[in-house]
């Protein structure tokens, strides 16, 4: 599924659009490049993809390239070429935004704007659009982007911090020295140092990952520099060390700050001198470890409390440390990582195989399985199984404080396709059997039970999570607040005013002055429908 | 009467510039719910797509137009500013459109028998590829003339 603005100053591509292509989220239309501007603010780099047109039919000061004192025929030539003008400003602005000129290319005049264009637009086959040509037109982009997002369990994004944060490992992976990855708990930093940093470190030998919350002090310095027979109590035979196992590969020490600070001396040595000696021996091993390490702790803080080592923390080389986001971050991204975690999921055999008996059940045939977040129902298309979250579902999901980050994230999806797909294997087929709704109500009993945080869902009404950005002055940041919570209690009484009434002032007497106050906010009751389930 | 060929440089820019501009306003949207039909579409659809496409053929915030009413100020450049009521593209579209006029009456009055669907749709579809034509003929002309 994907985010798509439509840039026309008709009003019926949309709809054709929403009604002969409904497996995509449409925004729009914006008429002029003014209004685009607003929609792709608003939308904080939702949009994947642009619908544009070419010939904008539309008042004079809402053209681009208008000069003074143009003449009627320069204007017609400015509104016949006026896609190509807002084409250069999408470039400039959002590059990485994929554009499609309604138009064939042959169909365009001689345009130097065109011809100076980078990266061209893709162009329709035709000069005249229709929905098959369009949806082959769309999917095809949208594959070769999402490709690009994701990279094997890795999901990567398009926003501007992982794409940084991918820049900077690629370099870093390759040196010598170590690599520090800090973040929240579950936001996947074992899986960038097993899937991203050691294949691109060109080591040779094996990824050893240890997690030192796990291993009992007493045993760290066993466990990662291994012993020999009798080198304490209960050691009854010699034992490889992790380093030495990682020789000339790469080892992942997570939950660094839970080394003793014995285990941390020894550490250091071997970081300095290259060579480990395993408890009770003399012999001395050279080792060639690429070293990645991982916290969630301050670790400077650690260093000034004394409980981790100074001359440690700097051999860690900590001024290249990397930070992965939380999860309540990279909310904008929660549709395509749904995406991305169904799709690792469905590989597993406990999905694998009730997704088998969901198809045979309602005779669907082998096919694939596509996720889509908040749009409408998909068409029906041979052996395709679509996984549906309808966007009342997706609205609880993007509320939820993911204290757990991508880790807790996977499994709510998990689970909640697993309860949906149970759902589909025991009822009987109904008009659309190849639809599986993951219902609001799966993801609201999930998301009870999820989280670190008891109580982490705030009740309707009682509290939501506003995301904003930075503005000219305090009152538009609290006019961008109040229009966001009023937004959400819109949706969540499906445009009951008295309810909201009651949950403002606390009497539903009061709904006319919420209402008012709904429109002054700029609050649109026919936009927010269309977000309704 | 002069035919497109008649036409000198200025007159030829002229030209192509209206007939961008129809295939755009007309052709484009004259038949646009129709390309978007598909195969398995029922009568009701290709009905309500003929309606769209006849009776709102432009729609934004300059209000609703019907084909007649995209099609008039084209037709008087065509045929009385750049004379060229006989050049036959400009008369497939004229003929065209006349017929489709009582099409267009038929539907607004809810009164449009079901048989004549699907010619309706297309003789709609005719008047977009001769606008499309149209088009292309005068580009291909001024780039004979370089």
């Amino acid at each position: 599924m994907a985010d798509i603005l439509v840039i026309d100053d008709q009003d019926r591509t949309l709809e054709l659009c929403r009604r002969s292509i409904p497996e995509h989220r449409y925004r729009g239309p914006a008429r002029s490049w003014k209004e685009a501007q607003q929609i792709l603010a608003r939308a904080r780099g939702r949009v994947d993809l642009v619908l544009l047109d070419v010939h904008f039919d539309i008042p004079t000061e809402d053209l681009l390239g208008v000069e003074d004192g143009a003449s009627k025929r320069s204007l017609d030539r400015t509104k016949a070429r006026q896609g190509l003008l807002i084409l250069q400003e999408l470039r400039s602005r959002y590059p990485s935004l994929a554009v499609v000129l309604m138009t064939a290319r042959e169909d365009l005049p001689d345009d130097q704007l065109i011809d100076d264009a980078e990266d061209l637009p893709y162009f329709l086959d035709d000069e005249f659009v229709d929905a098959r040509a369009l949806r082959v037109q769309i999917a095809r982009i949208v594959d070769a982007r999402r490709g690009q997002e994701s990279e094997g369990p890795i999901f990567w994004g398009r926003g501007l911090a992982m794409r940084r944060l991918r820049q900077r490992l690629e370099v870093l992976a390759r040196g010598g020295l170590p690599v520090v990855l800090l973040g929240p708990t579950g936001t996947g930093k074992s899986l960038l140092a097993r899937h991203y940093v050691h294949p691109r470190s060109g080591r040779t030998g094996q990824f050893v990952s240890v997690d030192l919350s796990t291993v009992p002090q007493e045993l760290m310095a066993s466990h990662l520099f291994g012993s020999v027979r009798g080198a304490y109590t209960g050691s009854i035979s010699d034992r490889t060390g992790a380093f030495e196992a990682a020789h000339q590969g790469t080892l992942f020490l997570d939950e660094i700050g839970n080394l003793s600070l014995d285990a941390q001396k020894m550490l250091l040595s071997v970081l300095q001198e290259g060579v480990v000696t395993r408890l009770g021996d003399t012999k001395e091993r050279t080792v060639d470890v690429k070293l990645v390490v991982a916290t969630n702790e301050d670790l400077a803080s650690r260093v000034r409390q004394g409980t981790f080592r100074a001359d440690l923390y700097m051999r860690l080389n900590p001024a290249a440390a990397v930070t992965l986001p939380s999860l309540d971050e990279r909310q904008i991204e929660l549709d395509r990582l749904l995406e991305h975690c169904l799709a690792q999921a469905l590989r597993r055999p406990a999905l694998r195989d009730l997704l088998k008996e969901v198809r045979r059940r309602h005779g669907l045939g082998d096919g694939d399985v596509r996720v889509y977040a908040g749009a409408g129902v998909p068409e029906a298309q041979a052996g395709v199984v679509s996984l549906l979250f309808p966007e009342r579902s997706m609205r609880l999901l993007r509320s939820h404080h993911w204290s757990g980050n991508l880790r807790e994230f996977a499994m709510v999806a998990e689970n909640a396709v697993l309860f949906a797909l149970s759902e589909m294997a025991t009822v009987p087929g109904g008009d659309r059997a190849d639809v599986v709704q993951v219902r609001p109500k799966i993801v609201r009993d999930l998301l009870a039970h999820s989280g670190l945080e008891p109580g982490s869902d705030p009740a309707p009404g009682a509290g939501i999570r506003v995301v904003l950005e930075p503005a000219d002055t305090l009152n538009k940041v609290a006019q961008a607040c109040e229009r966001q919570y009023f937004e959400h209690l819109w949706l969540e009484h499906r445009g009951d005013f008295a309810g909201m009434a009651q949950i403002l002032l606390g009497d539903r007497e009061h709904a006319r002055k919420v209402q008012l106050r709904f429109n002054q906010l700029g609050l649109k009751v026919r936009a927010l429908k269309e977000r309704l389930t | 009467m002069p035919a497109l060929n008649d036409l000198d440089a200025d007159e030829l820019d002229a030209a192509a510039a209206l007939a961008g501009r129809l295939k755009h306003d007309l052709g484009k949207y004259v038949a646009f719910g129709a390309r978007w039909l598909d195969d398995a579409a029922t009568a009701e659809q290709r009905k309500s797509a003929l309606r769209d496409d006849l009776l709102q053929t432009r729609r934004g915030p300059d209000g609703t137009h019907d084909a007649l009413a995209v099609w008039a100020p084209y037709r008087d450049a065509l045929c009385d500013e750049l004379g060229l009521a006989e050049e036959p593209l400009v008369q497939t579209l004229v003929h065209a459109m006349q017929s489709l006029a009582s099409v267009i009456d038929d539907l607004r009055r809810d009164a449009l028998p079901a048989d004549r669907v699907d010619p309706s749709l297309a003789l709609a579809r005719q008047v977009s590829d001769a606008c499309r034509d149209l088009h292309r003929r005068v580009r291909a002309l001024e780039n004979d003339r370089g």
